[in-house]
């Protein structure tokens, strides 16, 4: 190639070492990637594959790996326990890995189930995809209230809750408990201001009264502009209603605390079990007395959560019972019961999705009763936090079995597979 | 100059290193499903649209020298823009495109002259500003989603009859599209006034000193580098039928610097090589070793340029498949292995 | 808005934009004087607030994070200076933030595996909780602590840049490395110890904001998010503008909520944009 001698040489060696790593990075690649479907087609005939795509990174990771161990827990105590296999991939909260996810435990690894994310957004991204291809899609969470209502499949289950049976029924819970005025606040995106709304509807019709709101972006960390608002209100609010998650929640609480406004005597409620277990000790003292609402309470005192807590403790000695452990075990007992009914057969997804559509199970929770439109009816709590001998528990009082409803009157529309009442 | 002579030098290799990729391409649907899972169709897909930005990417901070931190906001718009045309408006994957075409037309000319007075550095930041602009705009934009982004996009048609939504029109008309960027960035390059834009990198006075606008030819390759994105991200929109805010992200941007560097800049192929390096890496590493994926990843990324003592042009040769690429094709990089 | 409103958000905003100082001057003068765009941090401020958290977790006591925290994340600094960052001297920009980058990606990955994707933050003792009463502003005493802390270690880098033996150097580089050089002395030495302070400084930080905000491993993106807004719109490599830039941060922060509720963020990024039209290069640059 060159004219002079030593730059040739020196070339030709790099080329060649060039030209070794090429194939060497090539073939790993494509030995990594044509392994899986000769390596798997084998084993597929005995074993019960589940996908499990959760959010072991991003905004939700809190709750991927206990969903995950409380849905192998479920497992392990199963009939199946030796014939489950378990492929675990991360969304990393992101709506596009998702999908990319979810495809790829499908289409390489041929799971016959998948469990799918936490985030709403996700869910909402994965369902039509999935449903597309006749493929089962369960969500331990995945609250989107439009994949009960218009955006409804027949193979996408919804084990948890939406915003809407989360929060209806605190109103007239907040009106009896602490009294009819309320402070409206959250987090300003979707799901924050749809809890706000639907609490503002159902309180306003049981005689209740707004007396100030405000919405705050999204990772707002200081709230001090935000709190004097309370503080000025027209009227003393008997408390605060709203939705924060993650960091906004612990900035949101300890900001309340460190402003005083929890030592005047300003009690906050939120939702969607945003106290959740893990989440308390970064709150610490500052969050004991208030409230939200959930369908799971963890340590409550009925035999099914005993046993549970007590195989939980077994199997993860050093880690708190948390809600997204129970709605992983969750998950895994609905499932377990779905195979019972298709006599052990994954590949009878027909099968699965007929039985799924109207199963009916005992867990840690109590009794949940899939809803028509392939969301489930839980029973609601509306919690306490308190700290005995410096653990903290939730006061559970129950507010009644809510699904969420479908209809052309609701945002999300109705459900061409029928809608529960309320 | 020793460009033409490599060139000349190159030109037999370059067609057949060309033809076989694009013979690949265009057989791999043919293996799905029997060779290999349909999974990786999906996976070549992502790469190709990357890969269209990319070719823009590379124009501008390659061969210019303007390495941006927001091209993130070409994407995200052509993606938004052809998302809500193809819910609201009309089916059709053309207007979509066109539409989005223009939005960014305008963005990357009024921000073409804010930016060309900039450089390096401060080129970063600005770049960075304005995607963040964007970034939480579509946040807050309830219209367009707010943070959950828009969701039940339908499939676009190419033709009437044709519909986009399956995965085999779309992948041949995705290949289409590449190899046509492809051709245009290539042009571009060797054209006079890819020249001029190696040379603004280079000495930006003696190119003003030749008599040469440089600022109207800065504003013209940000501008281009822009309808690339844009055409990537009508694409992204059509394959996934939602459209997050995170396409505005910061990281995003950052992903797109990080897959050209580590292709190695300035070589058109470098860019596309490093794309499909990190998209098939991420995805290997992420279904391996789960959630520790990303300390792997960055830590192969340090690895990768403190190997190479000269910098990243070296880490191409060096290290990766590329730089074998990269030499058929007659890559020049600020070294100057030539002028 | 009332008077005591007023002041209290005023209060605020100086409040939390001298925390910001103490991260965004680290990053700006590292790159004045070093030509290093450091995207790892951000990184450096959530390790310290970890690290400060196990430390708060381990013996109750807050003034031994405070000072153990940043000490651990200085002697981090300085390992990743000497080993990785200082190889790419002389390099172009995109070498360093590529380094940088993957860096924070590994940090970032690092601090989910070792601690989990939990929130965090530190419980702060009895004597800092509460408020106390201005003439009718109510301010919490920690962040009264966080005031005057901050202004007082802003202080003392002031102090050392313009007056020490150190200082000397580090504000000549900022406009003349090779004459400094020039004059014998060891540049290589005062890269080192500029990044071993820099990280120091952004891990007190860590330990501040952990106190009063949430510790969570996304955190290094929205801090690095924020100092290069601040650098944006003060300046690169100057510490005056880093102190400007972030007061004018902290301040949008806390007037913003209020004046656009709805946009509060955009307070933001309106000022972001005034400043790139006017002044391109930022309100104090020095380069």
């Amino acid at each position: 190639m060159n004219k002079e001698n030593g730059p040739k040489e020196e070339k030709r060696l790099i080329s060649r070492r060039d030209f070794i790593k090429t194939v060497g990075i090539g073939g790993g690649v494509l030995a990594t990637g044509l392994s899986g479907p000769f390596f798997h087609a084998r084993a597929a005939q005995q074993e019960i594959r589940i996908g499990h795509l959760t959010n072991l990174s991003g905004v939700f990771a809190i709750g991927g790996p206990l969903l995950d161990k409380g849905l192998k827990l479920a497992f392990a105590q199963s009939k199946y326990r030796d014939r489950v296999k378990f492929f675990v991939e991360d969304s990393q909260t992101k709506a596009d890995v998702s999908v990319q996810k979810a495809l790829k435990l499908y289409e390489k690894d041929n799971v016959h189930i998948l469990v799918g994310p936490i985030g709403g957004h996700e869910s909402a991204a994965i369902s039509p995809v999935l449903s597309a291809k006749k493929r089962l899609l369960v969500e331990a969470y995945g609250a989107n209230s439009f994949l009960v209502g218009k955006d409804c499949s027949p193979y996408t289950f919804m084990l948890g809750h939406t915003t809407y049976n989360l929060t209806v029924p605190m109103a007239p819970w907040f009106l009896k408990t602490l009294g009819n005025k309320v402070f409206l606040v959250g987090a300003d995106y979707t799901t924050g201001r749809d809890i706000a709304r639907f609490f503002k509807d159902a309180f306003q019709k049981v005689g209740g009264k707004v007396v100030g709101e405000f919405y705050s972006p999204l990772g707002t960390a200081e709230f001090a502009p935000y709190l004097s608002q309370i503080r000025n209100a027209k009227e003393k609010p008997n408390g605060i209603f709203g939705f924060y998650a993650g960091p906004d929640l612990v900035s949101f609480v300890r900001q309340l605390d460190e402003f005083g406004l929890k030592k005047d005597g300003y009690v906050y409620v939120s939702t969607i079990g945003a106290f959740s277990m893990t989440m308390l000790p970064a709150m610490g003292d500052a969050c004991v007395g208030y409230y939200d609402c959930f369908h799971s309470v963890p340590y409550i005192d009925t035999p099914q959560s005993k046993a549970f807590t007590a195989a939980w403790q077994k199997a993860h000695p050093n880690e708190v019972v948390d809600e997204f452990a129970i709605m992983g075990f969750d998950t895994g007992v609905c499932l377990i019961k779905a195979l019972d009914a298709v006599k052990g057969d994954p590949t009878n997804t027909e099968g699965l999705v007929a039985a799924l559509h109207t199963i009916e199970y005992e867990s840690p929770r109590g009794k949940i009763k899939m809803g028509t439109n392939n969301g489930t009816i839980v029973p609601m709590y509306a919690r306490k936090i308190t700290k005995k001998d410096g653990q903290f528990r939730h006061e559970a009082t129950f507010l009644g079995d809510y699904g969420t409803p479908c209809g052309t009157q609701y945002e999300w529309g109705a459900c061409k597979l029928g809608c529960p009442s309320g | 100059m020793a460009d033409t002579q490599e060139g000349r030098r190159g030109f037999g290799t370059r067609r057949l290193v060309e033809a076989a990729i694009l013979a690949a391409l265009l057989l791999l649907p043919l293996g799905s499903g029997r060779l290999f899972s349909d999974f990786y169709i999906a996976l070549c897909l992502r790469i190709m649209i990357f890969g269209v930005l990319m070719l823009g990417f590379d124009l501008l901070a390659g061969y210019c020298g303007l390495v941006s931190f927001g091209h993130a906001m070409f994407f995200g718009t052509g993606a938004y823009v052809a998302a809500v045309t193809w819910k609201y408006f009309s089916d059709s994957m053309w207007i979509g495109m066109l539409l989005g075409l223009g939005l960014n037309a305008v963005i990357g000319y009024v921000l073409g002259l804010l930016v060309v007075r900039t450089r390096t550095v401060y080129f970063i930041f600005l770049t960075f500003a304005f995607s963040q602009f964007f970034f939480v705009t579509a946040n807050s934009w309830r219209l367009i989603g707010g943070t959950d982004g828009l969701t039940g996009i339908p499939a676009p048609t190419l033709l009437p009859g044709i519909s986009l939504g399956e995965r085999i029109p779309f992948y041949y008309f995705t290949v289409a599209l590449l190899v046509a960027a492809y051709l245009v960035a290539r042009r571009i390059v060797n054209s006079h006034f890819g020249r001029l834009l190696r040379g603004i990198h280079q000495n930006e006075e003696r190119v003003k000193f030749l008599g040469y606008n440089s600022p109207l030819m800065i504003r013209r390759v940000f501008l281009i580098s822009g309808l690339f994105g844009s055409v990537s991200g009508t694409l992204m929109a059509c394959f996934q039928p939602f459209v997050p805010p995170d396409y505005y992200h910061l990281s995003m941007s950052g992903e797109f610097v990080m897959m050209g560097l580590l292709g190695g800049m300035g070589t058109l192929v470098g860019p596309l090589a490093g794309t499909a390096i990190v998209i098939f890496l991420g995805d290997f590493l992420s279904s391996w070793l789960k959630e520790a994926w990303m300390l792997c990843l960055g830590a192969m990324y340090v690895i990768c340029i403190l190997f190479s003592p000269e910098g990243l042009t070296k880490i191409v040769s060096n290290l990766s498949a590329t730089g074998l690429l990269a030499r058929l094709f007659g890559r020049k990089g600020p070294q100057g292995q030539g002028s | 808005m009332t008077l005591s409103s007023f002041l209290t958000n005023l209060l605020y905003g100086i409040t939390i934009g001298s925390a910001y100082t103490l991260i965004a001057s680290g990053l700006s003068i590292v790159f004045g004087v070093m030509g290093v765009l450091n995207f790892a941090h951000g990184s450096f401020v959530m390790l310290g607030a970890y690290t400060g958290m196990t430390i708060m977790n381990l013996t109750g006591n807050f003034w031994l994070s405070l000072t153990l925290a940043p000490l651990a994340i200085a002697l981090l600094g300085g390992i990743v200076e000497k080993s990785m960052v200082s190889r790419l001297y002389g390099k172009d920009i995109p070498s360093t933030l590529f380094l940088t980058f993957g860096l924070s990606m590994v940090f970032s990955n690092a601090v989910l595996l070792i601690w989990g994707g939990s929130h965090y933050s530190i419980q702060l003792p009895a004597y800092f909780k509460g408020f106390i009463n201005l003439g009718g502003i109510y301010y919490p005493k920690f962040r009264l602590f966080v005031l005057i802390f901050s202004c007082v270690l802003v202080a003392v880098l002031w102090l050392f840049l313009s007056r020490s033996r150190w200082g000397l150097p580090i504000r000549a580089g900022l406009f003349d490395l090779e004459t400094v050089e020039a004059f014998g002395i060891d540049i290589y030495k005062v890269f080192s110890v500029l990044f071993i302070i820099c990280s120091g400084l952004a891990a007190v930080a860590g330990v501040i904001i952990g106190s009063m905000r949430s510790i969570n491993p996304m955190m290094d993106l929205d801090l690095i998010t924020i100092a290069l807004i601040v650098i944006v719109i003060g300046g690169l490599g100057s510490f005056k503008g880093a102190l400007v830039g972030s007061l004018v941060l902290g301040l949008a922060e806390a007037f913003g909520a209020q004046a656009m509720p709805g946009f509060a963020k955009f307070t933001t990024w309106v000022i972001m944009a005034l400043v790139l039209l006017l002044r391109p290069k930022g309100l104090f640059s020095e380069r």
